[in-house]
């Protein structure tokens, strides 16, 4: 995928350390993003059966919103994660980033494709008090 | 008991195999909630079974007119432990020089879907719009 180099500045909001809040959920546990040549590189730490401790890198894409030339306030992210394909779809929730993770074996279709939803905090500041599984 | 013909039986109609995930939260036209006044994203979907696959329609919008963006494959996903129902898809556009990356999942009727559309000329920024669909009704 190709896209113009984004400024660091307009990609501040996305960058910097995100933690999953609900610590009993297996996936992706946190993801360090930061600025690397105007797209995201994201460093991803994985929680679960044959994933504890992992720890892979993807690029990003960063994405405005549609008709804005504001700051970035999403990205897309397609590679592997272990042994999965996968799709990462995230974006700025009232101050959480929120992440689409889809998944699906390349060689193994008894490995049902899955997705599921995440929701990250900044350590540091101000954790969500309840889970937001209820935002859309 | 007689029988008259020696023609193989039909296949029995019957219930989705099931090792097949059921698909059926997904299937039917869509229409976007805002009807493309913020969004910007897709203004109706369709989203068709075709017996090993999903298909999805998109209408999108553009300034003074619609376009149909075309029938393209489906990837269905299941939620984590619930293999058996598939709750989400993702379908990749290509259109215009852009790559138009469309995730969606159901929940409590209504289709959420987000579009990432990334030019392949890297002379713009990719953007994102997320969007609600509801169930297309004759008269909507």
């Amino acid at each position: 995928m190709t896209a113009p180099p984004t400024d660091p500045d307009d990609l501040a909001d996305l960058t910097g350390g995100w933690v999953n809040f609900d610590t009993a959920a297996t996936g992706i546990r946190s993801v360090d993003a930061r600025p690397d040549k105007g797209r995201l590189a994201l460093s991803i730490a994985e929680d679960g059966p044959g994933a504890a401790g992992t720890r892979t890198t993807l690029a990003a894409t960063p994405l405005v919103d549609a008709g804005g030339d504001g700051p970035a306030v999403g990205f897309l992210a397609e590679g592997r994660l272990g042994t999965l394909d996968t799709v990462l779809c995230g974006y700025l929730n009232r101050g959480l980033l929120t992440i689409d993770v889809h998944t699906a074996h390349p060689d193994d279709p008894r490995v049902p494709p899955v997705m599921y939803r995440a929701h990250y905090y900044r350590p540091g500041l101000a954790q969500p008090s309840e889970p937001r599984e209820g935002l859309l | 008991m007689t029988t008259s013909s020696a023609a193989p039986a039909p296949p029995p109609a019957g219930p989705v195999p099931p090792d097949r995930p059921d698909v059926s939260a997904l299937l039917g036209d869509w229409l976007n909630t805002d009807r493309g006044a913020v969004s910007k994203g897709p203004l109706r979907l369709t989203v068709t079974d075709g017996g090993t696959s999903l298909s999805v329609r998109a209408i999108g919008s553009e300034p003074l007119r619609t376009r149909d963006w075309g029938e393209v494959p489906a990837a269905v996903h299941t939620a984590p432990g619930a293999p058996s129902v598939v709750w989400s898809f993702t379908a990749v556009y290509e259109l215009d020089g852009s790559r138009t990356v469309l995730s969606a999942y159901h929940k409590t009727g209504i289709l959420v879907v987000t579009a990432s559309r990334i030019p392949l000329d890297g002379e713009r920024p990719g953007e994102w719009t997320r969007s609600f669909f509801h169930r297309f009704r004759e008269g909507t």
